[in-house]
């Protein structure tokens, strides 16, 4: 086996920069922290804060890192195009699990012209996982009818499997056991993956281009949102993502993130080093690997393959959970497949930097929990504290009284927010200077919607810590919540599902704020802003399920829906009925020379 | 008109019954990964392993 290719200098200052900012942040809000505790006295509680804050604070610092070594634009670099001579064999993986059959395959229809548009050479297999009869028997209807209107007999496949072993992995697995001989390339997509064929062909060349890539990874755009919640994740995936994953490809270097779909892989690469043998034990921390693309991502590095991240390249769409819902479900399964890396953090010969990164993945579930231990241990200690001692020295003839530390305490609160706050700030006045806000409708409606976006990620993150704190108790406590389908084109929810969903967080916020207000009142002002949130819970999830605030959250894709979006929106509605499904739809794209 | 009616419709049932288009058949291996170290056998276990024959037969 090769040995895992050793990080440049670049990739090495950059990591260690943003590891010393974390350290240092976490480190002065420790010290603010016990600067303001220690005017009571220490005890145990001081020391739970203290270690709580260190923890929480450097993880928020790593973020803000993210965002900042992502600033600086990329240098423009003459994208390759394909080698000559014979075409490279590729396929593109549509690994499908009960999906509603019809948006599937018009995703896949659209894709299949824009890909012979492109003048690509590639085949298409749709491998089903389908559990039920009826679906199956659905998407059997839905193949015939795309052979029918793209003629992709020979070129588009379709094949289900009885076994379900290892789940899309193990689809994908099965497929390049079978047939992974015939390809030199596969683009892996998920059901509501959807790719331009230009962004297939400059990834093809990309891997002609460099031998030693395994893997490269896109930055898909999300689409198609409606609901306020929909059009906020849209809006700050399309908007911020960009500069994060830009320095998440900084900071990686060539052992970068896979994350599942929307990626070319070299065949043989993927075939030699990422099949996932079961874990040992009952999940959910044995059994198959959940999260596999971060595991095959490790593999491939540590067998000596770059891993790379480019969101540079346009073209490639997928689409978000409409509502927290959908969002905390979805949340539920990551956490599972994270914190199933625990397992995987000492596993032989993986780079360093790959077990770092399943630390960061088990981190960002752990987080939430840390964070609500942090306010619980700060309630304790404020009850536990013992009452000011006005005369510490007998016979003294004036009250010492204890010195404000209102001020430590407002610095931390102020330092906090702002981790969270200034790369959004820095991501702004880099789009408007750059003029990529006009896409997001102009600098003022950019501006409007990053501060709505702020406001409200800090209304709904209090319900996310909720939600993603039971995900990781559930886990711990061995309840294995398994990997259902997703529940695409979910949306509005009704006041009543709000209840149903948020009731228990409603009566822990009530209960929080009694409590606090009964035994700690002096801290019921600094828990509002997450407790009120939490008691109005069941009215957040329904009212951000809504398609309201349609004034904010502009994306360029909204205005303006790249060719194959517009193409797949055209099939639908002719498969839908709505429209006439001949002629062809009048899309008009750049076209290429076939290879 | 659903879209699953619509499809389904269209396609016919006799379309159903056709073969399915298998994707080519050319094998490539794909070796399991070790991503466990082999755990050592506990030693109570190798002890009663020891002091039982019938076990270790």
């Amino acid at each position: 086996m090769a040995k895992p290719l050793p990080p440049d200098w670049r990739t090495v200052a950059t990591r260690t920069l943003a590891l010393t900012l974390s350290l240092v942040a976490a480190l002065a809000a420790t010290v603010l922290l016990i600067e303001a505790a220690v005017q009571d006295g220490r005890d145990l509680w001081d020391v739970v804060r203290s270690g709580l804050i260190f923890v929480s604070t450097a993880w928020l610092a790593w973020g803000a890192a993210l965002a900042f070594t992502g600033l600086a634009p990329a240098r423009p670099v003459a994208a390759p195009d394909l080698a000559a001579g014979p075409a490279p064999r590729t396929v593109v993986l549509v690994p499908i699990c009960n999906e509603d059959p019809v948006t599937t395959f018009a995703r896949i229809a659209a894709m299949d012209q824009s890909i012979r548009a492109a003048g690509v050479e590639a085949d298409i297999a749709i491998l089903s996982d389908t559990r039920d009869a009826g679906g199956a028997l659905r998407e059997r209807h839905a193949y015939v009818r795309l052979l029918q209107i793209t003629g992709g007999t020979g070129r588009i496949f379709y094949r289900r499997r009885n076994d379900n072993r290892g789940r899309k992995a193990g689809n994908v697995e099965d497929f390049i056991r079978r047939s992974g001989g015939a390809y030199d390339y596969a683009v892996i997509l998920d059901a509501d993956s959807l790719m331009e064929g230009s962004a297939i062909r400059t990834m093809i060349a990309r891997m002609q281009a460099d031998p030693k890539l395994g893997l490269l990874q896109t930055l898909p755009r999300i689409i198609g949102a409606q609901s306020l919640f929909g059009r906020a994740v849209q809006f700050a995936a399309a908007f911020h993502g960009p500069v994060f994953t830009r320095g998440l490809a900084r900071m990686q270097g060539q052992t970068g993130p896979f994350w599942g779909h929307n990626a070319i892989v070299r065949m043989r690469a993927f075939a030699e080093s990422c099949a996932l043998p079961e874990l040992s034990g009952k999940p959910p921390f044995g059994g198959h690997i959940l999260s596999h693309d971060y595991v095959e991502a490790a593999l491939l590095a540590r067998a000596g393959w770059a891993v790379r991240v480019d969101p540079a390249i346009e073209g490639s769409f997928e689409e978000g959970p409409e509502n927290i819902l959908s969002f905390a479900r979805r949340d539920r399964r990551w956490a599972q497949g994270n914190l199933q890396h625990i397992r995987l953090l000492l596993a032989p010969g993986l780079p360093m930097w790959s077990r770092f990164v399943f630390l960061q993945g088990i981190f960002a579930y752990l987080v939430s929990v840390l964070w609500g231990a942090f306010m619980i241990a700060s309630i304790v200690a404020t009850i536990k504290a013992p009452p000011p001692d006005y005369f510490p020295e007998p016979h003294l003839l004036f009250p010492v009284f204890p010195s404000d530390r209102t001020k430590e305490i407002t610095t931390l609160v102020f330092g906090i927010a702002g981790l969270l706050i200034l790369p959004k700030v820095a991501i702004l006045t880099g789009a408007i200077l750059s003029g990529r806000a006009r896409g997001f409708g102009g600098g003022l409606k950019a501006g409007l919607s990053v501060l709505v976006e702020i406001a409200l990620t800090s209304i709904i993150a209090p319900l996310m810590l909720m939600y993603q704190s039971r995900a990781v108790m559930q886990v711990f406590a061995g309840r294995d919540g398994g990997w259902p389908a997703n529940q695409r084109g979910e949306g509005s929810l009704t006041l009543g599902q709000g209840v149903q969903a948020g009731l228990w967080i409603s009566a822990v916020g009530v209960a929080a704020l009694v409590l606090v207000a009964r035994v700690a009142p002096e801290l019921t002002l600094w828990l509002t802003p997450v407790c009120l949130p939490m008691v109005a819970a069941p009215l957040i999830i329904a009212l951000t399920s809504r398609a309201i605030g349609r004034s904010v959250f502009a994306v360029p894709d909204e205005a303006a829906p790249a060719p194959v979006v517009r193409r797949y929106h055209a099939i639908l509605a002719a498969w839908s009925g709505t429209a006439p499904a001949a002629p062809e739809p009048p899309i008009r794209e750049a076209g290429h020379a076939p290879v | 008109m659903s879209a699953h009616e619509n499809v389904t419709g269209q396609a016919g049932i006799d379309a159903v019954e056709a073969p399915f288009w298998a994707p080519p058949e050319a094998p490539l291996d794909m070796p399991h990964q070790v991503l466990e170290r082999a755990r050592p056998v506990p030693f109570l276990d190798r002890l009663w392993q020891a002091l039982t024959p019938r076990a270790r037969a």
